[in-house]
């Protein structure tokens, strides 16, 4: 009888989030922590998807709102919204999102590279497209899509 | 090199010393006060080294103490030529030691500074008398002993004249003199020597006395030291301890930043879960639990004050160094210069005090260079030929106010116009509205030296600037006065700690914000009949200073943010270094200690911001600069 060779094939695991209508994902080991809405504090002058700060047990961070970031429609936040807090070059920010569904692990293999345009957002922020059971999971990169410097580049050149 | 563990203590301890050196040598000079001190400085170096095994920084400063003896016995003079080759003698010490660590590279000068000691030395006669006083005779109290003694200790070397019939008899007699002066704790030889056929009249004693020095100079001349060829009376200083006229040193200890720095971080947590406690007994109405409160508010801000206090180090520990800078320069550039140090007891937080040092060195630069003249200019303009040089400090509320002020040409404010023109950094017109007080701080942009000639000491025109920078870093401000022909002054204010401040919470436009105490002159309500127009900027008088009044719900865009013209205005005066800049907000919400928090290195730099604290409601509260607030 011949013992079938299971190869271990590489999973990535992702924590799934909802944004408008779109599923987005990002690699767990990038996530903190979860929390529910809490009051957020504005920052004056901030670019414009930074929403302002919070009390994270003590420590301010930041919070985006990442549906501003990539210009898709903002509908209010209802009670299923969260706070998705990631660690960016070790920094930690907090991203609003609509809903946090079940994570997943995906084979690496599922994961195709972005196309020009993936959820609305432009192939640069994107790590890649996963596919699982009919799902399209857009995977962010999060240093590129939450590069403050970016923004404020682009602002500057419009203004002048 | 033994005894590597202990090498830091020692290298912290011996860098301490040799600053301290440094001043009191130039004070020497000035005065030829402090003596003593020098003494004691030179004699615990020396034993220090030595039993680190640094066998030549022991003999240097063994070597430099015997130079200095010499001077306190009235034999040599402190001369600038003498006080020159004991600077050189503490360099050298300096440089030894980086050698001995592997530090530094290898001191060529050593053979050369004991040479020229020896020099110093061999100029009098009786000075080689001295150095035979007390030869061959040691004399230690143990620590016990020195314990024990009352009144400060000294110790008396002499050598009794050769043809002195019973060198013994008097030996004794002498003990007993001294014994009415004071209290003898031990003498050599012992006594049982002085019936020796061959006793050679030396004589070593421990005593403590009541006595100030020149009285016991004067009781020893008239009552002790008769038949007596040679003596030499110098503080005795224990091998542990260093005494100071009976007064123990401080009994401080070392202690790493760090460690500081979490006791600080933990006080500051503490102040917020305290205030939390408070808020929450306040909601619970339970009078026990609010009496519980208020008085761990009442220890808990003691605590704060005094983990506060720790980070503290009195100025002196900046300035220590400076007399001597100015020395040398004062050498270099052949002007005569008095150098008058105030308030070095001032204390600042240490990193403060650490960023203090350069922008203090360049200002005094600045001030030895292009401030103080020559001193036939000086004449030649009826002001004294020594120009005088005052670094100051002083504390003020929340903030410390340093200033270095120095009585020669002021600043030309013509040349600053000009340069400030040819750097393209103001336009003609904006040049004509300036007021001479802003003219002046003009002086603080880069590039802006008025200096005609560059000097090796200064005049690159990168200095103010990076002076202004430093002191903004330390969440200071700088601003400058001068008159032409008769001085200059710099100002910088700073705030005294920097981990946790008391600050003003406002509100604007339904947003609370927090404003360091130490950035707020006052607070005026500003009636509608005291505001001017000024080119479009609302303005009123302060002192007979035109200040601008700002409303900060525009400043900072606060949504929805509409500002009510039938008020009296509540205007909070902000010192910019520069200028004043009236802010305007809606409310006051009191007075707090808070806690200053990164905002984390996400978020751009935003330089009206000083950073944010969390309230004890949980609330997070954005700190406000009000420095950088309006351009």
């Amino acid at each position: 009888m011949r013992r079938k060779e299971v190869k271990q094939e590489e999973m990535t695991q992702l924590v799934v989030f909802r944004l408008g209508e779109e599923e987005f994902g990002v690699e767990i080991l990038e996530v903190q922590e979860i929390i529910l809405l809490s009051p957020i504090t504005r920052v004056p002058r901030a670019p414009e998807f930074v929403e302002g700060v919070i009390n994270l047990r003590g420590e301010i961070i930041p919070v985006v709102d990442l549906r501003k970031r990539f210009g898709l429609s903002a509908d209010e936040l209802k009670d299923e919204a969260r706070i998705v807090v990631v660690d960016v070059n070790e920094n930690l920010v907090g991203m609003i999102v609509d809903e946090v569904t079940q994570p997943l692990s995906l084979p690496t293999s599922q994961i195709q590279p972005p196309p020009p345009l993936a959820g609305g957002v432009e192939a640069t922020y994107l790590r890649g497209i996963g596919k699982l059971e009919g799902r399209l999971i857009v995977i962010l990169n999060l240093e590129r899509a939450l590069s403050a410097s970016e923004v404020q580049a682009l602002e500057e050149m419009e203004v002048s | 090199m033994q005894n590597k563990k202990y090498l830091d203590a020692y290298l912290d301890e011996s860098g301490e010393l040799l600053e301290r050196l440094d001043g009191q040598l130039v004070e020497l000079e000035a005065s030829g006060a402090g003596i003593d001190e020098l003494f004691r400085i030179f004699h615990t170096l020396k034993g220090s080294s030595a039993s680190m095994g640094l066998e030549q920084v022991a003999t240097l400063s063994h070597r430099l103490e015997d130079v200095l003896g010499q001077v306190r016995d009235g034999k040599l003079e402190a001369s600038p030529e003498l006080v020159d080759f004991l600077l050189s003698g503490a360099d050298g010490i300096r440089a030894l030691i980086a050698q001995e660590t592997g530090s530094g590279p290898t001191f060529g000068r050593y053979g050369e500074l004991i040479e020229q000691a020896m020099a110093f030395l061999g100029q009098k006669e009786e000075g080689s008398q001295h150095a035979k006083a007390a030869s061959g005779l040691q004399l230690e109290l143990s620590a016990k002993e020195e314990e024990q003694a009352q009144e400060p200790l000294w110790q008396l070397s002499l050598r009794i004249a050769e043809d002195c019939p019973f060198k013994g008899a008097r030996a004794l007699l002498i003990i007993r003199e001294l014994g009415k002066l004071g209290k003898v704790h031990k003498y050599a030889p012992a006594s049982s020597q002085f019936h020796n056929d061959n006793y050679d009249g030396s004589l070593v004693a421990i005593f403590s006395t009541a006595l100030p020095h020149d009285k016991l100079e004067a009781e020893l001349e008239s009552k002790v030291l008769t038949d007596v060829t040679a003596h030499r009376l110098e503080p005795y200083i224990g091998q542990r301890q260093n005494r100071t006229n009976g007064k123990r040193t401080n009994g401080s200890i070392r202690v790493e930043a760090a460690k500081l720095d979490r006791l600080l971080n933990l006080a500051g947590e503490l102040v917020i879960g305290q205030a939390q406690l408070d808020r929450i007994a306040g909601q619970l109405g339970d009078d026990q639990l609010k009496g519980v409160a208020a008085n761990s508010q009442r220890l808990i801000l003691d605590l704060q004050d005094a983990v506060m206090k720790v980070r503290m180090v009195p100025l002196e520990s900046v300035f220590g160094r400076f007399p001597r800078l100015v020395r040398d320069l004062s050498r270099e550039l052949e002007k005569k210069v008095e150098f008058v140090l105030e308030g070095t007891d001032t204390e600042v937080d240490r990193t403060v005090a650490e960023g203090l040092l350069d922008p203090l060195m360049h200002l005094l630069r600045n001030a030895m260079d292009h401030g103080i003249e020559q001193p036939q200019l000086r004449l030649a303009q009826g002001k004294s030929e020594t120009g005088r040089v005052t670094l100051g400090a002083a504390q003020e509320g929340e903030a410390v106010t340093i200033t270095v002020e120095d009585d020669g040409k002021g600043i030309d404010s013509a040349s600053v116009r000009e340069s400030a023109l040819a750097h393209g950094l103001v336009t003609e017109e904006r040049l004509e509205e300036m007021t001479d007080h802003e003219l002046l701080n003009l002086v603080f942009f880069p590039g802006l030296s008025t200096a005609k000639n560059v000097t090796d000491v200064s005049g690159r025109g990168v200095g103010m600037d990076v002076v202004r920078s430093t002191i903004e870093s330390l969440g200071g401000v700088v601003s400058v006065e001068s008159s032409p022909g008769e001085g200059t002054r710099t100002t910088i204010r700073l705030p005294l700690t920097l981990a946790i401040v008391r600050a003003l919470l406002v509100q604007v436009g339904g947003e609370t914000y927090a404003i360091p105490l130490s950035q707020i002159v006052e607070l005026v309500n500003v009636g509608s009949r005291e505001i001017q127009n000024v080119r479009d900027q609302e303005c009123f008088l302060y002192r007979e200073e035109v200040v601008g009044i700002y409303d900060l719900g525009q400043v900072l865009d606060v949504p929805g943010y509409r500002p009510d013209p039938t008020r009296a205005k509540r205007i909070v005066l902000i010192d910019c270094g520069q200028r004043l800049v009236g802010c305007r907000v809606d409310q006051y919400l009191g007075q707090e200690n808070i806690v200053v928090k990164a905002v984390g290195g996400y978020l751009p730099q935003l330089p009206f911001l000083g950073g944010a604290t969390i309230l004890g409601d949980g609330q997070v509260v954005l700190i406000l600069d009000g420095r950088n607030l309006v351009a």
